[in-house]
């Protein structure tokens, strides 16, 4: 659908000569901006022309953003999930350091909780130092072993898991 | 390398000057003419299927118009109400093309405003603008990395734009 008339070749010449009009040349490009075939007649009409300086930078940066691209979007890719899997391996390396820095104090903790060992206990007779251990402390004691267990078990999976998927 | 591919380098050798000299023409800067001449062939490189072959140059030039019109019209609203419409006054601040002479005149310009820029600004502009690098190019030479050349050269562009419409020239 065209709504203005086609350029003719006096506006053509009166463009390329910088005669026209600030209406005219709105009209102008106006038309060009819709027209395939216009445009056509103004580009062979200019590329006589050929006047302007351009930085030969901008045709790298053209094709840097273009053709070249593609390329890069799949390195960047790949750097990406590289970057992603390190840094998976790292946070798995943290948390097995975490559980084996837990499960040491549980140990030390199970350790002074035993007989004999003079740790601080209350009792209803009063405040003694001699820790009484009786049937729920010892149900008690199999459980965080058995937790104890569990995590170390868990942590090996996970740090062999690790080890495999490199 | 893809049968679009080569038709878009194709293209781009052929016609980056004309839409060059539209953009320039329509936008009345130097920078922005360079920002148009991008955005026009990035959007030539995604619609390059569609194209049937006919008529390239009218194709290049009609794309390229169409990105100077919006780019007029954003100005146009960034603009302070009370001035005057942007495309009204950009559409007669360029003189008329005057024979080979400009293409000096240019550089000459270029030259002058690449050198008030601060270091390293200043050598990075000179060596893009003015002595016809690209940006692996001065990247290569001084021994820097490319992003960082890209980044210079972006900051450098933005300042000598902003020199160049206050003063009123390039």
């Amino acid at each position: 659908m065209m709504l203005t008339p086609h350029i003719t070749e006096e506006q053509l010449k009166s463009y390329i000569s910088g005669n026209m009009t600030q209406e005219e040349q709105i009209n102008f490009y106006g038309h060009i901006a819709g027209c395939t075939c216009c445009a056509g007649k103004l580009a062979s009409a200019m590329q006589e022309e050929d006047i302007i300086y351009t930085p030969p930078g901008l045709k790298e940066d053209i094709l840097v953003q273009t053709v070249y691209n593609k390329g890069s979007i799949r390195r960047n890719a790949k750097l990406f999930s590289f970057r992603s899997k390190k840094k998976q391996n790292e946070f798995l390396m943290y948390t097995a350091k975490v559980s084996f820095a837990v499960s040491l104090a549980v140990v030390m903790i199970m350790t002074t909780a035993l007989p004999g060992s003079m740790t601080p206990g209350y009792s209803n007779k009063g405040l003694s130092f001699t820790k009484e251990i009786t049937g729920k402390d010892k149900r008690n004691n199999s459980k965080i072993l058995d937790l104890f267990r569990s995590t170390s078990d868990k942590i090996s999976n996970d740090v062999s898991k690790a080890l495999n998927l490199d | 390398m893809p049968d679009k591919d080569k038709k878009f380098i194709e293209m781009l050798n052929q016609y980056e000057k004309l839409a060059f000299s539209i953009c320039y023409k329509m936008t009345g800067n130097y920078f922005d003419a360079e920002d148009m001449v991008q955005e026009t062939f990035l959007s030539i490189y995604k619609s390059l299927e569609s194209f049937n072959g006919n008529n390239p140059g009218g194709f290049v030039t009609r794309i390229a118009v169409n990105k100077c019109l919006d780019f007029l019209k954003r100005a146009d609203r960034r603009a302070v109400p009370a001035e005057e419409s942007v495309l009204l006054e950009n559409a007669s601040s360029v003189p008329p093309p005057e024979e080979n002479f400009l293409q000096e005149e240019t550089k000459r310009g270029l030259l002058k405003a690449c050198s008030t820029l601060k270091p390293p600004y200043n050598e990075v502009a000179t060596d893009y603008y003015c002595k016809g690098m690209t940006a692996s190019q001065i990247a290569c030479r001084s021994g820097k990395k490319l992003k960082t050349i890209q980044t210079q050269i972006r900051r450098a562009k933005e300042m000598l734009r902003k020199k160049t419409r206050e003063e009123g020239i390039l």
